[in-house]
């Protein structure tokens, strides 16, 4: 499918995905300033909403994931795109766009949960604790033995390794929803872990906890990598 | 003094900048004698340096996705193109 009308009731203009594919997953910043492209958002630009969709959906729905869990997270997502189609006229830019959109996913998603939860099952998110013994310490607390070496040393070189970065995609796309959705507001949108705790409505104890497990997750999986080459 | 599981255990809080200044320091005068805790706090953010990166290209959305998105804002926008305005009132964009 190479084009779609993205009209929303406009006068058609067909639509080339391969247009903004290749800037999707690039900062703002590489390609236009947000000030920018909240101008076109807000002029009616429907390529710049497309472009939107692309680089934020799969990041929404993470993070309705991790509040209400798989089955309506869909749903919620597509509420919250409507939402931010019909207000981003409105929008004043008193937060960045990204923190403003990623408010109304949540709220969407935690309205949501609050209607539905008689009929739903969302797993219940217990305190999260770092485990008591870590086998990798004496009972002094010393390391038992070095951390492995790595033969490759850098980021750059990690990079090249077509197996290293399959295992860590594997390891990114399989961590639990919400160590997910706290790696992402952290590492990727770059938010304070007060403010992921009030989007994700979970303790600022438990976003620490959860971001320290995935990390040290990936940790793992590059450790093993560097010593056996496999995932 | 830290031993090297409580520096260790602090990792992901010094790479958030969460940490009080004698705390800095007192991980700061660990290092400097434990060179298995600094090749571990090298590797514990070359780690996440790398993850980010895929991360970052990883979660974005599949073509089937976006035309998905498209074609249900689409559906939804033409009954009330006659009387346009939010359903729903959205948040505050305030920081």
């Amino acid at each position: 499918m190479d084009t779609i009308d993205i009209s929303f009731g406009s006068p058609l203009q067909p639509f080339r995905f391969s247009q903004y594919r290749k800037t999707a997953s690039k900062p703002l910043r590489q390609n236009q300033t947000e000030a920018q492209l909240i101008s076109r958002l807000q002029a009616g630009d429907n390529q710049a909403f497309a472009t939107l969709i692309a680089r934020y959906h799969q990041k929404f729905l993470i993070i309705a994931r991790s509040i209400i869990g798989d089955v309506f997270a869909e749903d919620v997502v597509q509420e919250a795109w409507a939402s931010i189609h019909r207000a981003i006229g409105n929008f004043e830019g008193r937060s960045s766009l990204s923190t403003w959109m990623i408010q109304i996913v949540s709220n969407e998603a935690r309205s949501r949960l609050r209607r539905e939860k008689r009929h739903i099952s969302v797993e219940e998110i217990e305190t999260v604790k770092l485990a008591d013994n870590d086998p990798r310490f004496d009972e002094r607390g010393h390391w038992q033995q070095s951390p492995p070496h790595w033969d490759i040393a850098t980021p750059e070189l990690m990079l090249q390794e077509d197996q290293l970065r399959r295992c860590l995609e594997h390891c990114l796309s399989n961590l639990p929803e919400q160590q997910k959705a706290v790696f992402l507001l952290r590492e990727i949108e770059q938010f304070d872990l007060d403010n992921i705790a009030a989007m994700l409505a979970l303790s600022s104890g438990n976003i620490r906890v959860l971001l320290h497990r995935a990390r040290l997750r990936l940790l793992d999986i590059v450790n093993h990598y560097q010593e056996t080459g496999e995932c | 003094m830290l031993n090297c599981r409580q520096v260790t255990e602090l990792a992901c809080a010094r790479l958030d900048g969460e940490l009080s200044a004698l705390r800095r320091v007192q991980i700061h005068m660990h290092l400097m004698i434990c060179s298995h805790c600094r090749r571990f706090q090298r590797q514990f953010k070359q780690s996440q340096e790398v993850a980010s990166a895929l991360a970052a290209k990883l979660w974005v959305a599949e073509e089937d996705a976006i035309a998905q998105v498209i074609n249900s804002l689409q559906t939804q926008q033409k009954p009330s193109e006659s009387k346009p305005g939010p359903s729903q009132a959205p948040p505050e964009d305030r920081s």
